[in-house]
């Protein structure tokens, strides 16, 4: 009796076994063909970036933007700046206090341009 | 393992059989036998299981596109802010395999739907036959692989290859270097990438498939448009035959922008191998004419042999056996030596280099690198053209820029030493620190010489020849060099090789520029030709544009100016 119901035991671990067995290489599997289609997604999408990247720098290639901005220079009004036009934070003038907002002009700002010694280009 | 089945065994084998049958002792012992050597055999199969179970998968199909043909692959070159200078695009390449086309006239009206520029009658030729294989079309737009794909013709087929493509196409041509059809580097920067490990990584099979890191240059792609586009529009407007221009960082040796026209489309470069199509910056060497009077006064000043105060007599042409060394702008006059510099006196720069002496010249030009091939990353430099003898007179010639052919950047890369205070610092087209840069240089002249050149530099563009350089707020100095060509041996009187040096600010300078311009002619009839009025605005005009892109800030010149006089 003892020795039957060992026989069956073991039985049924064996067939668990198997299943459990099976089930394990079939998820392996399948996580298997998942990775290859996820690296071959990933080779793809470098590819495509590459390309991206690519027509990105072709599109921002200086000769290009300067070629479109003289093409269309009526509607964008683009003018090389001159080096006077760059100054440091420095350089501005301190914004008046708001109580001192209005004088009889009532214009500060054309006050302050007017006591700036450089002259505006 | 069986011994717990045993006394069972025991027990019915006992009543089963007769005792005389076997003896015990002996079938227990074959039994053993047995099971020791299933076990054995089931112990191997459970441990290949386990070893099977522990090895990494390889099933599911390698990540590589199968289609992919192995090329090999480069890494990006990049410029100093990451701008693609050169890149690899996978291209799909369309073939055919007419034994499996079923309809040969219906293929080619389909194909050349999409693809209109294809020859139908030969296409169809093609498809017709019994050939395993045909290229339909190499290097096709993904967006026309798409539509090929969807039209679903049996018996045709994609294969990527990987192709080089450089998006600013000519702008650094000569810099960028350039890739043959198995993608090995052939000129340029390519080419130094390839001779410095690359190949050997292709060697060793690796760099197929892999990433490889972007290599990264010192060129800003910003300024290399500049200057190139400046150039275009020197030549055009002077009706030069050929221009080349570089930016160079006087403190480190890098090389900012460096462009020669006329130059070539990587992608497409039909004509990349046409002798005039040469990288005229370092594969040229010429007479730059005047620009070498700031080496022979750099070497009077050095020396002690000329001194700022000094008066040098500019009133008669110089005589030496059949020659005479006379000024193109004679001023028949005994010349201060600030004089000497800003009207660009020959007859001066002659005497001075008599009061130096031959053997300290070529010392002094041997140390400023310009009696030997210039050393940079670039494959395509020129070695210096010297003069066979030196004598008194080649001293003479040689001061003020005749007899001596020289590559423009060995003349750039001695002049950036001639006003950073003295240390000269080999060139190179990858990013290098202060630091790194210090470590490489020499000093070639004391600071205080270079205090003295900077001096006659700016005072040049004040008051000199080199006024049409100068930009507002950015300190130009510079030394114009009107060089005549030698023509049959002898020097053309109207043929001129016209070039201007520069750096700024000058009284620190950050930046040296120099732009050769070959054979450029007077913009308006009865107009100047000199290098005053046409290399020296094309220098100003890439300052200019260029300055804030390099970082340098504009200041109140006037100031500036009183402080170095006084100094």
């Amino acid at each position: 009796m003892f020795r039957r119901i060992f026989n069956f035991v073991l039985l049924t671990v064996m067939i668990v076994g198997v299943g459990i067995t099976y089930d394990m290489k079939h998820k392996a599997e399948l996580a298997a063909d998942r990775n290859a289609q996820l690296q071959a997604d990933i080779v793809k999408d470098k590819d495509a970036l590459a390309l991206l990247r690519a027509e990105w720098s072709l599109l921002t290639q200086p000769s290009r933007l300067q070629a479109v901005v003289d093409k269309y220079v009526d509607h964008f009004q683009l003018q090389p700046f001159a080096p006077a036009q760059i100054a440091n934070i420095g350089e501005i003038s301190v914004r008046p206090a708001p109580g001192a907002a209005t004088d009889v002009q009532g214009d500060t700002v054309a006050r302050l341009i007017a006591a700036d010694p450089r002259k505006v280009e | 393992m069986t011994d717990f089945a045993l006394p069972p065994f025991h027990a019915t084998a006992a009543a089963a059989y007769p005792p005389k049958a076997v003896p015990r002792d002996d079938m227990r012992a074959r039994i053993r036998v047995a099971a020791v050597a299933f076990l054995i055999a089931f112990l191997v199969v459970v441990s290949r299981l386990v070893m099977f179970g522990l090895a990494p998968a390889t099933h599911g199909g390698s990540a590589s596109d199968p289609n992919a043909i192995a090329a090999t692959a480069r890494p990006d070159l990049v410029d100093r802010h990451g701008e693609i200078l050169a890149t690899d695009i996978k291209m799909a390449s369309l073939y055919a395999e007419p034994r499996n086309i079923l309809d040969p006239d219906e293929a080619t009206e389909l194909i050349t739907s999409v693809l209109p520029d294809l020859d139908a009658a030969a296409l169809r030729k093609k498809l017709a036959t019994d050939a395993g294989f045909v290229w339909v079309k190499r290097e096709i737009t993904p967006m026309q692989q798409q539509q090929i794909h969807a039209l679903g013709i049996p018996g045709i087929g994609f294969m990527s290859e990987s192709r080089r493509f450089y998006p600013g196409g000519p702008t650094a041509a000569h810099l960028v270097g350039l890739v043959n059809v198995d993608n090995q580097g052939i000129a340029g920067f390519e080419k130094y990438v390839d001779d410095h490990g690359l190949a050997d990584l292709h060697a060793a099979g690796f760099a197929t498939t892999e990433d490889v890191a972007p290599v990264t240059l010192s060129i800003d792609l910003r300024v290399q448009h500049i200057v190139r586009d400046e150039l275009a529009d020197a030549m055009q407007r002077y009706h030069a035959l050929a221009a080349t221009g570089v930016v160079l960082n006087a403190h480190t040796g890098e090389v900012l922008a460096m462009s020669s026209l006329p130059d070539y489309d990587p992608n497409n470069p039909v004509d990349a191998n046409q002798p005039d199509r040469l990288n005229r910056m370092t594969a040229g060497a010429y007479e730059l004419g005047s620009v070498f009077k700031s080496f022979t006064f750099a070497m009077g000043f050095d020396t002690g042999a000329v001194k700022m105060s000094d008066v040098i007599d500019a009133s008669h042409p110089i005589h030496y056996g059949r020659f005479t060394i006379h000024d193109f702008h004679p001023k028949s006059r005994p010349l201060t030596v600030p004089e000497v510099f800003i009207y660009s006196s020959n007859i001066g720069a002659a005497h001075m280099a008599m009061k130096v002496g031959k053997e300290v010249q070529q010392d002094y030009l041997r140390r400023f690198g310009l009696l030997t091939r210039v050393k940079t990353d670039l494959p395509e430099v020129a070695a210096p053209i010297l003069p066979p003898k030196w004598t008194d007179l080649t001293a003479m010639q040689v001061a003020f820029g005749q007899g001596i052919a020289v590559t423009p950047m060995s003349t750039a890369v001695a002049d950036a030493a001639l006003v950073n205070g003295g240390w000269l610092i080999p060139p190179t087209f990858e990013p290098r620190t202060e630091a790194e840069a210090k470590a490489l240089a020499v000093q070639v002249v004391k600071p205080s010489t270079s205090d003295q050149l900077r001096y006659l530099f700016r005072l040049n563009v004040e008051k000199g020849s080199g006024r049409s350089a100068d930009v507002p707020g950015y300190m130009v100095g510079g030394k114009t060099g009107t060089a005549q060509k030698v023509e049959n041996g002898r020097y053309s009187a109207n043929k001129r090789l016209n070039s201007f040096l520069a750096a700024f600010p000058i009284d620190a300078p950050q930046y040296v520029v120099l732009v050769v311009l070959d054979d450029p002619q007077a913009e308006k009839q009865g107009g100047g030709s000199t290098a005053g009025s046409n290399a020296a605005p094309v220098v100003g005009a890439i300052i200019r544009r260029s300055a804030a892109l390099l970082g340098v800030e504009p200041r109140d010149d006037a100031t500036l100016s009183a402080q170095m006089v006084s100094n």
